[in-house]
């Protein structure tokens, strides 16, 4: 039977074995290397996410901020271009107020 | 005669029984051929048992280590589809958050920017309110300040009057 060589080689075995082992390896690479890929995929867009939420809450509270300043000032330019008109109003108004009373006798 | 001198003289047959021994050898020869073959058949048997034994042993941890092989093979090319699908999943996520922030983000972005129109309007209606009642308050001064002028003796009474009126209807 050795003569023949009929016996599997020791050396196969091992091989298959070590080949086995090479894989089992392998395998547990790729899948630590797919999660830590995956967390990395998913952080990035969270980090990313959260940054651009930022800056365009900013940008809003800028243009808000912005808009409400130039609406202050434009309410106060036309407050003060109406309390200059007032003072003619408030004549037109009092008389009326004064015929109002002296003709209701 | 002759035999022996061709013996002591050279290369020849000797066939004296005792001298030869050839009765021990044949003892000898005999036991050989009738127990040699069992001593030597058993120990080859159990020789041949051993080798079967080893074979048998080899093939199966051959056997073993091929299955393991393909089983590790399988497994990891289930690990490479898993992976795969790690990272497809992954990659969704992202996508997903993304599209989630960028909703929040414009939700927000209105929500602010209403607000401010809101701020802006309602800023607009105290300075409107605020003018009216400057308006009202100096236009009563105004003809609280013009009606003595304009009013005569009786004028002043019946106006009085009417007004004492107006508290009591009331």
């Amino acid at each position: 039977l050795w003569a023949l060589n009929l016996k599997p080689k020791d050396k196969d075995i091992k091989n298959k074995l070590s080949e086995v082992k090479k894989l089992e390896a392998d395998l547990l690479t790729q899948l630590q290397s797919a999660r830590s890929e995956a967390q990395r995929i998913v952080g990035e867009a969270e980090n990313e996410s959260d940054k651009l939420y930022k800056e365009a809450l900013e940008l809003a509270n800028n243009e808000a901020n912005a808009s409400k300043e130039k609406a202050r000032l434009e309410i106060e330019s036309q407050t003060s271009t109406a309390r200059d008109q007032l003072s003619k109003q408030a004549d037109d108004l009092s008389e009326l107020i004064v015929n109002r009373l002296i003709l209701e006798k | 005669m002759n035999l022996t001198l061709l013996a002591t003289e050279g290369y020849g047959l000797n066939f004296d029984l005792f001298e030869t021994n050839i009765l021990n050898w044949a003892v000898v020869v005999f036991g050989l051929y009738k127990f040699l073959p069992g001593f030597l058949g058993k120990m080859l048997q159990k020789r041949r048992e051993g080798i079967l034994l080893e074979l048998k042993d080899a093939e199966d941890r051959l056997l073993k280590a091929t299955k393991a092989l393909k089983k590790a093979k399988t497994d990891l090319s289930l690990a490479e589809e898993k992976a795969s699908q790690i990272k497809s999943d992954a990659l969704k996520r992202s996508e997903s958050i993304r599209m989630e922030s960028e909703k929040k983000a414009i939700e927000e972005m209105a929500r602010i920017k209403q607000s401010a129109i809101s701020d802006e309007s309602s800023e607009a209606s105290r300075a409107i309110s605020q003018l009216r009642k400057e308006a009202v308050e100096l236009a009563i001064k105004k003809a609280l300040d013009s009606l003595p002028n304009r009013l005569d003796k009786t004028t002043q009474e019946n106006l009085v009057t009417q007004s004492i009126n107006n508290i009591e209807v009331n």
